[in-house]
């Protein structure tokens, strides 16, 4: 018991985390290029043409896996937040705010996609509707968070502050996510639900599928590598720095 | 699996006259994922730079130290 514990928290300590993390990040970006490759295939080869909306429906390919990554990383972004400011480990504010850019380029993804493709069904760039306001502040939350950590010199209370700022925001999420349904708005209501099931041919939703695997992949792989930059950057001084840099430069 | 037929390249490029919406959107995407990696990897690149030559000059320091040290020492000794 005792034995595993320690394990378990090993790799809560920086020095131990970032060999770990570099040892995965190129399996997940090898996985990433694997899957949304064949997101982009299953996009335009096999997906039919819309009865409604044509061919430029397939925005929705990259539109919807940009927009649920964009609220998902964001939910994990606040539960390391959260850890951090309840566990005090330092790893875990590294790992929030590894995350942070990949959240804010998904969700300006899922704004921008979702411009281009409002524009010939709707017929507007832009609406202030709920669902794509609520996403423009989801995208104010990520850009906050970022600009707090970095505006505060002391590490340990940049990462306090800006963990409680992606803990309050936290609360924007399911607004996001169930805006549709509260709100009487432009966009359209969600085609999968977890409660009745999905609406979409099958290999629609396969294509969503893959191609969200593929970006969670991405952000994964992403995140690894930029959590390890955040850990030479706080820990750059050590000792097992120095050690590390001249192993690679023996290599 | 039945694939789309698009008859000819160029019909796929047209994209049913949506191509500037649906090639704009897949562009961007990749055009941003594409820009994350490149500034991701310049960034380590950089900071592994900085810091070998901040513990090269360290190491390189306590070498220095060391042998000023052992000249004085030895010549204490004499």
């Amino acid at each position: 018991m005792s034995r595993r514990l320690i394990n378990w928290f090993r790799f809560a300590s920086p020095a131990s985390f970032y060999p770990l993390a570099g040892r995965l990040a190129p399996w997940f970006a090898a996985a990433a290029a694997v899957l949304v490759a064949a997101g982009l295939f299953l996009a335009f080869f096999v997906a039919p043409t819309d009865y409604k909306q044509g061919e430029g429906y397939r925005i929705m390919f990259v539109h919807v896996p940009a927009a649920w990554m964009s609220m998902f990383i964001y939910l994990v972004m606040a539960g390391y937040a959260t850890l951090g400011l309840v566990l005090n480990t330092r790893l875990s504010a590294m790992m929030a705010s590894a995350l942070a850019p990949t959240g804010a380029l998904f969700t300006f993804l899922a704004l921008w996609t979702g411009s281009l493709w409002g524009k010939p069904m709707w017929g507007t760039w832009w609406v202030w509707d709920a669902r794509l306001t609520s996403e423009l502040i989801l995208l104010f939350l990520y850009l906050g968070f970022m600009s707090l950590k970095a505006a505060i010199d002391d590490p340990r209370r940049a990462a306090r502050a800006s963990g409680l700022l992606a803990l309050v925001g936290a609360v924007n999420v399911p607004i996001i996510y169930k805006s549709v349904e509260w709100w009487n708005t432009l966009h359209q209501g969600a085609s999968i639900r977890f409660s009745s099931g999905t609406t979409m041919e099958g290999t629609m939703l396969l294509t969503l599928v893959v191609m969200t695997l593929g970006f969670w992949m991405y952000t994964i792989a992403v995140a690894l590598t930029r959590v390890r930059c955040e850990i030479l950057e706080a820990e750059g001084h050590a000792g097992w720095v120095a050690e590390l840099l001249a192993r690679e430069r023996g290599r | 699996m039945k694939l789309v037929s698009w008859g000819g390249v160029a019909a796929f490029f047209a994209m049913g006259g949506y191509a500037f919406y649906v090639w704009g959107s897949y562009g961007m995407v990749a055009a941003a994922l594409a820009l994350e990696v490149i500034l991701l990897l310049r960034r380590r690149r950089t900071l592994l730079r900085r810091l070998g030559r901040m513990h090269r000059m360290r190491a390189g320091a306590a070498q220095g130290a060391g042998a000023v040290q052992g000249r004085v020492l030895g010549q204490g000794e004499r």
